[in-house]
């Protein structure tokens, strides 16, 4: 019985840690994991470097938009605006397609307010999405603000090639009025293997979701099936919808990022009649999620005039 | 009756370690939890990620990229599946248990991980051409616990020892 209970008992002197004891030094693991890791990355690395830095075939650096472009984008005349109103001689312009018996799709704004959500997917190598994101900003910065927008063009050797744009890759965008959700899919270049454009922002579930619902022949009138799912893509709270650009993006063939930003302060550049009449379009469709707010917007004449010929008022 | 012959019943774990080795293990899995617990919330919320976004590093690019998920399970859920697993088997008490496999699932888990991590690197600097730097944070500490871990490991599972000894 005494040796039972001796048994049992916590041995006075603990067992010493466990070292290694004869054949391979304990080290040697180590050595042999750290020279596997430190040869696989730095094999990456050399393949990295010798391949030019890049194995694609175009550019990835993110260049910012200009102050000046940026001023010229969000800060448009509300005559301009005005006198535009949705008069585009040239190019013909589109509104948004509104949508409904769908549940709004709102969002949480960055105060905790319960806001409208608007969805755009696109992509920088679509001269479509080029064409629509200049009406979009231009739509949007009259309800928020927005920083992280780079330059861009869309991809050289796709219709419209060139066509000069930005990206909302790095873009945030804040707003009291709603919530401005972005998704570039893919870059303005091929992939390395040349096949398809490399891949840049993978959608959301929820993106997917909208993307597979909405951009259908079901809500957008003149879409084929074969077309579904066609960029851009833009959901306004499930209350409108655009697929595809609002105008043809030939209308800025010819012109550079700089020359079509300093012309949206002149209502007769064609050029600017075709952006200024898609962005009082879309700001029409927003005015109806928010409420009509804000009113100095909401109200003015260029936006009531679109929104009459969608049929709002 | 009890053998009095028989090996006599000890507490202590016969795969007992020093106890640095708890603690830097226990230190390096606590910082991959919360640095991966990180990079979970803002791979759905991209812009609560405070990180450059330009040349090289750019975090943003990397999370939301198209290998940024793996079967449409996010990298950064296995990221932290993983370092819940390894906090808790980094643990004192997982350090002292007396099961096999407690150990052997950690060095195993270990080196399973780094191998994910270099599949990560060549997915940052061969697919994606940008470095994501709470990902290198990450892969740093990944890299330090399998040092230490082939530091003990195989001795306290026996396999640093030659048959004849």
């Amino acid at each position: 019985m005494a040796k039972t209970s001796a048994q049992k008992k916590r041995p006075n002197t603990p067992r010493p840690p466990v070292k290694a004891r004869g054949g391979r030094p304990a080290g040697l693991f180590t050595w042999v994991a750290v020279g596997l890791v430190v040869i696989v990355v730095a094999a990456l690395v050399i393949i990295k470097v010798a391949s030019g830095g890049t194995a694609k075939s175009g550019s990835s650096s993110f260049t910012p938009i200009s102050a000046a472009n940026l001023t010229a984008l969000t800060t448009v005349p509300a005559s301009v605006f005005n006198t535009v109103g949705v008069t585009s001689p040239i190019a013909q312009v589109s509104s948004p397609q509104p949508v409904a018996g769908q549940p709004e799709l709102t969002a949480t704004n960055a105060a905790g307010v319960k806001v409208p959500e608007v969805v755009y997917i696109g992509a920088e190598y679509c001269p479509y999405c080029a064409a629509q994101r200049w009406a979009t900003i231009v739509a949007l910065s009259r309800f928020g603000t927005f920083t992280g927008l780079g330059n861009m063009s869309s991809y050289s050797g796709d219709v419209y090639p060139n066509t000069p744009t930005f990206t909302f890759v790095k873009a945030t965008y804040k707003s009291k009025y709603l919530v401005f959700k972005t998704d570039e899919e893919y870059t303005n270049y091929l992939d390395a293997a040349g096949t398809y454009y490399a891949s840049l922002q993978k959608p959301t579930a929820q993106e997917s979701a909208l993307i597979t619902k909405y951009d259908t022949p079901k809500y957008i009138k003149g879409l084929t099936s074969s077309d579904a799912g066609s960029i851009p893509f833009i959901d306004f709270a499930n209350k409108f919808l655009v697929a595809g650009a609002s105008y043809s993006p030939t209308t800025l063939a010819g012109s550079t990022r700089n020359n079509i930003a300093a012309a949206l302060s002149n209502a007769a550049s064609p050029v600017t009649e075709a952006i200024i009449a898609s962005a009082n379009y879309q700001t029409a469709s927003i005015c109806s999620l928010t409420k009509n707010m804000p009113a100095s917007v909401c109200t003015s004449s260029g936006v009531e005039v679109a929104a009459k010929a969608m049929g709002l008022k | 009756m009890i053998d009095a012959t028989a090996e006599p019943l000890t507490v202590e774990s016969e795969y007992r370690v020093a106890p640095w080795v708890e603690v830097t293990t226990l230190l390096l899995s606590l910082l991959g939890l919360g640095l991966s617990i990180y990079l979970t919330i803002t791979h759905f919320q991209p812009h609560a990620l405070v990180c450059s976004t330009s040349g090289l590093i750019d975090c943003q690019k990397v999370t939301t990229s198209a290998q940024s998920e793996i079967l449409g399970i996010p990298v950064a859920i296995f990221g932290l599946a993983n370092y819940v697993v390894m906090t808790a088997l980094n643990t004192p008490w997982a350090w002292r248990a007396r099961a096999r496999w407690i150990h052997v699932a950690r060095f195993g888990l270990a080196i399973i991980s780094m191998g994910f991590v270099l599949w990560l690197i060549f997915a940052e600097v061969i697919i994606i051409g940008a470095i994501c730097e709470y990902c290198t944070a990450v892969h740093l500490v990944t890299f330090a616990l399998l040092i230490v871990l082939t530091r003990v490991s195989p001795a306290q599972l026996g396999w640093g020892r030659s048959r004849a000894s």
